[in-house]
């Protein structure tokens, strides 16, 4: 058990750490910052002592190590187009993205786990159909399509549901729904392959000899392990969920990180962009262990393997 | 973002027992019927196919006006079939079913071409890795499993914002880093392929690395690696539809589906086609390719068919 955890540990080390060297090697990359915030009026001679000050005329590794350590205390430089620190800036906005990320897991798991016990059991029946039809519709639809279908229908042609902002719980039924509808139909899929697997178990037909009913032979015997799988894809979820927050953000004017990163992209606001893109995937990386952790508790073959 | 890999990769050990069940409990004659039903959803998606990539080869032709012609005058006209633009007009008046025809060829284009980068490289490194092993292979998988355990959008997003809008580099940002399902997929397959008789008599008849892998290793992995390449293929659509949607694709002189539907959501309130036309097209040529993947799959390796 205390190994998996090192392991799980280094390997989240070491994303992050790949991380902070993919955004630090995209500003270095973007060229010498000196020249984008140089003024008009600035000499040849200033732009070099400017550089000198700013010490962007050392080696590349030494200015990692800085960007590193500064990282690592959040300090992550000013945004060029808000000329605020990118940090605080994205930090403000996280609590939207998590919200909305959040309200999709709950519309991926709460529809699609029930959904897909429910064409499991009713195999062929009316329930599988749809559970199967919405599979394959979910997969031929991004994201930013389906969303706009849901403020057609919801929004303009029966106006029932708001389709931009931030606020109560109504303003959240439509962007989760957008967000959530690939996984839901994934995890429904999941869980009925998994659970036909299961319900063909020796151990089922057994816990049926012993005279126990349809619900118990499920609740007791059949879910437990048929969820396991479940589980492991909803570390794979997050990712989702956490990057196409920034498209379903862009088309419901949600307020997150993900609207901020494409206005930054837009504006040519390098730092932003990679505090963003650095602080979302930390957030990922950080949701991931605790998913690996849950999982190493319910399935304790996973600790050896 | 990568419903194929999810399928191909993480789907596959979890389901495949359950592929054997439906023959056996049903009938010879529904199996024959369900077959033929799957068969004919084939057909449809070849159908749909064909008409896509007929469209984008002979779009000059096909297409009844130029796709950046602006008509003031004739700005978000309803679809109809009898008016000169069957498909209406969007906010500028460009004629919806030339931009969506045109549009076609970027999807095609850039989808087709960033899959043959990432085939060439993912097998490549799904061969070294699963025939050398050792530290290679570590690396390797070590790079795999980060780049699955990473929001892929982000990682282009960055690299776009710095790059810059392009079609040749969104190819390049989608060629380099989708190669992690090939990979694993063929680094697997490699792995048992390896330890069969017909490799070690190759190799007790003397003949090198080179052409053990080449002449003995490669033929035998087309099947799997088409079957991941046709869902690569979808994948690929909708990651460009997606970049170009947020500004981060092709320029914006060059109409796309993903960026028409960014313009048609600005007149969504008061005209639902220009929005509605490049969606459908999407969704259908992505629910014609899944469905042919689907068919492919059962057809070249029936031991997959399990595995979503």
């Amino acid at each position: 058990m205390r190994s998996f955890l090192v392991r799980r540990l280094i390997r989240s080390i070491v994303v992050l750490w790949g991380v902070t060297l993919i955004s630090f090697g995209v500003l270095f990359l973007n060229g010498d910052p000196s020249y984008a915030m140089a003024g008009a009026d600035w000499t040849r001679q200033d732009i070099e002592n400017f550089r000198r000050a700013m010490g962007f005329d050392r080696p590349w590794y030494v200015q990692y190590l800085e960007f590193l350590t500064r990282a690592l205390t959040g300090d992550f430089g000013n945004s060029l187009s808000q000329h605020q620190p990118t940090f605080g800036l994205v930090m403000a906005r996280m609590p939207a993205t998590l919200e909305l990320a959040g309200a999709a897991l709950l519309v991926a798991i709460g529809f699609g786990v029930p959904l897909g016990i429910l064409s499991a059991t009713q195999r062929n029946g009316i329930w599988d159909s749809l559970a199967m039809g919405l599979a394959l519709l979910a997969q031929a639809m991004p994201v930013f399509w389906l969303g706009i279908v849901l403020v057609l229908i919801f929004g303009i042609t029966i106006p029932i549901l708001p389709v931009a902002g931030r606020g109560g719980p109504e303003h959240l039924i439509l962007p989760a729904l957008a967000l959530g509808a690939h996984s839901l139909a994934r995890n429904a899929r999941l869980v009925r392959s998994s659970l036909l697997e299961v319900l063909g178990q020796d151990y089922i037909r057994t816990a049926r000899a012993k005279g126990l009913g349809n619900g118990g032979v499920l609740l007791r015997h059949a879910l437990r392990n048929s969820l396991i799988p479940v589980v492991t894809l909803v570390a794979l979820d997050l990712g989702f969920l956490l990057g196409g927050s920034i498209i379903t953000e862009t088309i419901f004017a949600w307020p997150g990180v993900g609207r901020l990163t494409v206005t930054a992209v837009r504006a040519r606001d390098i730092p932003l962009v990679q505090t963003a893109v650095t602080l979302l995937a930390f957030i990922f990386v950080l949701l991931n262990l605790l998913v690996d952790l849950a999982y190493s508790r319910l399935d304790p073959r996973i600790r050896v393997a | 973002m990568t419903p194929a890999a999810d399928r191909a990769v993480v789907g596959a050990p979890v389901v495949s027992p359950t592929a054997a069940v439906p023959a056996r409990r049903r009938g010879e004659w529904q199996r024959a019927r369900s077959s033929l039903r799957r068969n004919r959803l084939a057909l449809v998606s070849g159908i749909i196919l064909v008409l896509v990539l007929v469209g984008a080869a002979f779009a000059p032709l096909l297409a009844p006006h130029d796709p950046n012609e602006i008509d003031i005058l004739n700005t978000l006209r309803p679809p109809s079939l009898a008016s000169v633009h069957p498909l209406g007009t969007d906010g500028l008046g460009r004629d919806i079913l030339s931009r969506v025809l045109y549009g076609a060829r970027i999807s095609l284009v850039v989808s087709v071409v960033a899959l043959a980068m990432s085939t060439s490289l993912g097998v490549t490194l799904g061969l070294v890795s699963g025939y050398f092993r050792g530290a290679v292979d570590d690396v390797l998988m070590g790079l795999a499993d980060i780049e699955l355990a990473f929001p892929s959008i982000l990682l282009y997003i960055i690299a776009l914002a710095v790059m810059g809008p392009g079609l040749l580099n969104i190819i390049l940002v989608l060629g380099i880093t989708r190669w992690v399902p090939f990979g694993r997929v063929v680094r697997g397959e490699v792995m048992a392929i390896r330890e069969k008789e017909f490799i070690l008599a190759a190799r007790a008849v003397g003949l090198g690395h080179g052409r053990i892998i080449l002449r003995h290793i490669l033929p035998n992995l087309v099947a799997p690696v088409i079957v991941v390449a046709s869902f690569g293929i979808s994948t690929n659509i909708i990651l460009e539809s997606s970049l170009s949607f947020l500004g981060l694709g092709v320029p914006v002189a060059v109409p796309t589906w993903g960026a028409m539907l960014n313009d048609g959501r600005e007149v969504l309130r008061v005209a639902w086609w220009p929005a509605t036309m490049p969606g459908l097209a999407i969704m259908l040529t992505v629910l014609g390719v899944n469905a042919l993947g689907d068919w492919l799959r059962d057809f070249l390796d029936p031991r997959l068919s399990g595995a979503e």
